[in-house]
């Protein structure tokens, strides 16, 4: 196990993208483009029920009357949504215990340093894997049965629990939200689904890892995380995927609802593939994640650390509704190169004693630009409502650019809310410090990233900090000097 | 009337205008005047889905059909009576009745040069492009008259201009504008003060351009405490060359709906900008501040302090950006915008943003909005002042933090006895 680490450790560490590999895996790919007969191929391949083809096509319909989003500070050329493949899977499915899984796929989860194996107990992650559009393993689903825990793919959730599925998917982020929103709602494949009964603490981490492997293809996720009453579960999602000259598309919608007194964290550690040195190749991540704390005392925090991709465009928010929820958001994107990033949160007052904070920490290196914007919205009906916002930005260099663009927009004379934000370099006292005491300047840098993180990466859970502090060190690899 | 119907009179007025007067006195720009009509064609008015004009809607502005054609203009020696804002102001000496300017006794070193008399000699358009925004376009198109200040040497005295509207019966679309010089090592005192004369709704679309050269120092202060329900929108460019210092106050106090657009540039090396606002809504008011500073070139500062009241049912809007250009090092940017919120039904809405391009620089912004301190009010209270009492002096202290450095006594002192006066406080408790 230990050993096992310090592998992941060492290949994670090495400079350019490590998991940039194709792994040979036979697909089912669909025929390139988009139209109604491709949402009843994903819908029949998928073996859905009747309602979730409606679903699909509205939002389809909704789609073709909406427009791109231009606001972000990102430039990208035009995307030609009629030239990829919305569906991929891979060709062996319906597998009943994980030793049937595809070896290839299982070698290149491997690769990966994802625990699928059953016997890495140790690791006490329960993981959910998905690859192009399809869930391929999900671990340690009985344990949590037990508890009377649902952790299934989204798929499988669609067929047996349509109840829970038909209540709450699009309650938070319904398909009329945004133009990612409803083309993910019209094509969505796979995704993880968690329910988490009243008063159940979820004793693990329950992970999902998302890879896009074909070419030419997007990856449109949903998942669905429910809290019920006094419930608690921690969620960390990772990604990645090949060196492509090609830029790929990932639009996924993530829904939270947490219930009275429900917690729900929900961890990412984003490193998709940002594109070369040039700027070619890369994946858009334009993703819409959303919760909503609908009973009294919930709380819904979400940590990001966000390192890959071409382009980001996301902002996990959080609507709360219920007296006295918490919303808590923590951000560290990284950008090198020539990525882009345009990354925030919003926080939604609604009920009385609603309370947010907001920690961003952007860091901008070689020719990228980074920008934080949020929105802080307190309702006339959210009494005494508190919010305190902190977002700083770190440059390195002098090509790339570091933005904050905060909307603040308060009704309520009884509401109280805060913002800050600074921008500043490494300081050339700090990095003295540091080379006098025998640090080469990398790893000077490394450092005092690190420790300007620190507030963040804190809040990650163990397995996700380490990983986390080290994609840090190699992201920035080559930007100093 | 709607937008659209508003766009296409003032265009018809645009014809009819270049008609009657035959291309006199608009000659010398008219190339430019048309250029403005196109833009102002092309851009239409701006809709809360323009993210410039999110948080404040002209729809109940752009409802009139304004006229723009000059109305008989008020003699100006009987305006001073008819203005009660002007009491306890110092003398003006520049007005600008609906746009056309009739000079007083100006200080002796401040030239004094008009549209109408300079012609092709005034410049327009050098600072603020005539096709970079809905009203500065306008403004480009249709202004009567430009007047044109310039300092030479330190001149002690204040300059004052009344920017007057006078409707004469019919809802009036007035577009005053000022051509701004301040000479090498000059120092320059002005004021500038909004106001209207008459019952019928008007709209003042005021812009200035204003050009401070080397070493030159510029305090200006905007005195938007008009007592009608009238609109106004200004658009101010400035443009700072190497060690010039700009001072700016905004007092917004009146009207029903005021929105005000600062634009600075700092292209020499060793610049300084200072803008301050002292804001303060009732009633229905809608007041929105726009800033812009561009930090183009290294060894700038700026700082921006505004302090925002919104009372019963008002709006203040707070849109502050600070952007440094690549290669424009050592910046140093400061911005902040505090805000308290007395009325369940008021709203204030703050947008303050850092966009940055270089590395070695120190940018800060912060942004506050809450109720008055509780803390505090305990405090005066413990000390037997009463709580009406009490609320007045926090409110009071709270908004003149924002004129703390303005160095003139006499505006300092009127400005204080307004805010006072907003904020229920019996004037002879400022001494």
């Amino acid at each position: 196990m230990a050993v096992q680490q310090d592998d992941i450790l060492q290949q994670v560490t090495s400079a350019e993208y490590k998991y940039g590999f194709v792994a040979p895996i036979e697909e089912e790919i669909a025929p390139i483009g988009l139209n109604e007969e491709i949402i009843r191929y994903i819908w029949e391949r998928k073996g859905e029920p009747e309602w979730m083809l409606e679903w699909r096509l509205r939002a389809y319909r909704h789609w073709k009357t909406m427009q791109e989003p231009r606001w972000a500070k990102v430039v990208y050329p035009p995307i030609d949504y009629q030239g990829i493949s919305y569906y991929a899977a891979p060709k062996k499915r319906h597998v009943r215990s994980l030793d049937e899984i595809d070896p290839e796929i299982r070698r290149m989860f491997e690769k990966l340093g994802i625990p699928l194996e059953e016997q890495k107990l140790l690791a006490g992650v329960a993981v959910d894997a998905v690859l192009d559009s399809a869930s391929v393993a999900t671990t340690f689903k009985e344990k949590l049965a037990e508890l009377g825990i649902i952790f299934c793919s989204m798929s499988e959730a669609i067929q047996k629990y349509p109840e829970l599925v038909q209540k709450y998917l699009g309650s938070v982020v319904p398909y009329t939200d945004n133009f990612f929103a409803a083309l993910n709602s019209a094509v969505f494949s796979d995704g993880s689904f968690v329910y988490v009964p009243p008063g159940v603490r979820c004793p693990m981490e329950l992970s999902t890892y998302f890879r896009i492997n074909a070419a030419r293809t997007g990856q449109f996720e949903r998942t669905l995380i429910i809290a019920d009453e006094g419930s608690y579960v921690s969620y960390l999602e990772g990604c990645t995927a090949p060196m492509r000259d090609e830029h790929q598309l990932h639009a996924a919608v993530v829904e939270l609802i947490a219930l009275d007194g429900a917690e729900i964290k929900y961890s990412t550690v984003q490193n998709w593939y940002p594109g070369d040195r040039e700027g070619r190749g890369g994946i858009y991540n334009f993703v819409t994640k959303r919760g909503i704390c609908l009973g009294k005392e919930s709380k819904i925090s979400w940590t990001q650390v966000e390192t890959g991709s071409a382009i980001t465009w996301k902002y996990p928010s959080v609507i709360l509704k219920g007296e006295g929820s918490v919303g808590e958001f923590y951000s560290v994107a990284v950008t090198n190169n020539f990525q882009q990033a345009d990354t925030g949160t919003k926080m939604i007052h609604i009920g009385r004693h609603t309370r947010s904070r907001i920690v961003s920490k952007g860091i901008a290196a070689g020719r990228s630009s980074n920008t934080y914007r949020g929105l802080v919205r307190i309702l006339r009906s959210a009494d005494h409502a508190r919010n305190y916002t902190q977002c700083d930005s770190l440059l390195i260099g002098s090509s790339c650019g570091a933005h904050t663009f905060p909307y603040i927009e308060v009704l309520n004379p009884t509401a109280v809310t805060e913002h800050e934000a600074t921008t500043s370099k490494i300081g050339e006292d700090m990095l003295f410090y540091c080379r006098q005491r025998g640090i080469s300047e990398e790893d000077a840098v490394a450092l005092i990233v690190n420790g300007y993180c620190r507030e963040v990466l804190s809040h990650l859970p163990m397995e996700f900090a380490v990983e986390a502090q080290k994609l840090l060190a190699i992201s920035l690899e080559g930007s100093v000097g | 009337m709607n937008a659209a119907e508003l766009q296409s009179s003032l265009v018809a007025s645009f014809r009819r205008l270049e008609q009657e007067q035959n291309h006199r006195p608009w000659s010398p720009h008219h190339p430019l005047r048309r250029r403005a009509l196109e833009a102002f064609q092309q851009l239409g008015f701006p809709t809360t889905r323009h993210e410039d004009w999110k948080y404040t809607s002209l729809a109940p502005v752009l409802r009139y059909p304004y006229r723009v054609e000059l109305p008989p203009l008020p003699e100006p020696a009987a305006l001073g009576a008819q203005l009660p804002a002007l009491h306890g102001m110092p003398p003006v000496q520049l007005w600008l009745l609906n746009g056309l300017a009739h000079p007083e006794q100006l200080p002796a070193q401040v030239r004094f040069a008009s549209f109408q008399t300079a012609g092709d000699s005034v410049p327009v358009g050098h600072i603020l492009p005539v096709d970079s925004e809905t009203f500065v376009a306008l403004n480009t198109a249709f202004a009567p008259d430009v007047a044109v200040l310039s300092w030479r040497g330190h001149v002690p005295e204040l300059c004052h201009v009344a920017v007057v509207t006078a409707p004469h019966g019919e809802p009036q679309l007035a577009h005053p504008r000022l051509s701004i010089t301040v000479e090498p090592h000059a120092r320059a005192h002005l004021l500038v003060g909004f106001h209207t004369a008459g019952q019928a709704p008007c709209l003042t679309n005021f812009v200035a351009e204003v050009s401070l050269a080397e070493h030159a120092q510029l305090d200006l202060v905007l005195w938007q405490t008009d007592p009608h329900d009238t609109f106004l929108i200004t658009t101010i460019g400035v443009e700072l060359a190497r060690s010039a210092r700009l001072r700016v106050w905004t007092v917004a106090l009146g009207g029903a709906l005021l929105r005000n657009n600062l634009y600075i540039r700092l292209v020499g090396p060793g610049a300084d900008a200072q803008l301050f606002g002292a804001t303060m809504v009732t009633g229905r008011q809608v007041i929105d501040h726009r800033t812009l500073v561009e930090h183009r070139v290294e060894q700038c500062t700026s700082n921006q302090l505004y302090k925002s009241v919104a009372e019963q049912e008002g709006t203040v809007t707070f849109t502050g950006r600070i952007h440094v250009y690549p290669g424009a090092q050592k910046t140093n940017a400061y911005q902040s915008h505090r805000a308290l919120l007395l009325s369940p039904k008021a709203t204030v809405n703050a947008r303050p943003q850092l966009e940055i391009y270089a590395d070695d620089v120190r940018c800060t912004h912060g942004a506050t909005t809450g109720a008055l301190d509780e803390d505090a009010l305990f405090y005066l209270r413990s000390r037997g002042i009463p709580e009406s009492r009490a609320r007045a002096l926090l409110l009071h202290a709270f908004v003149h933090e924002a004129l703390e450095l303005l160095p003139e006594e006499q505006l300092r002192q009127r400005a204080d006895e307004l805010i006072a006066e907003r904020a229920h406080l019996p004037a002879e408790s400022l001494s």
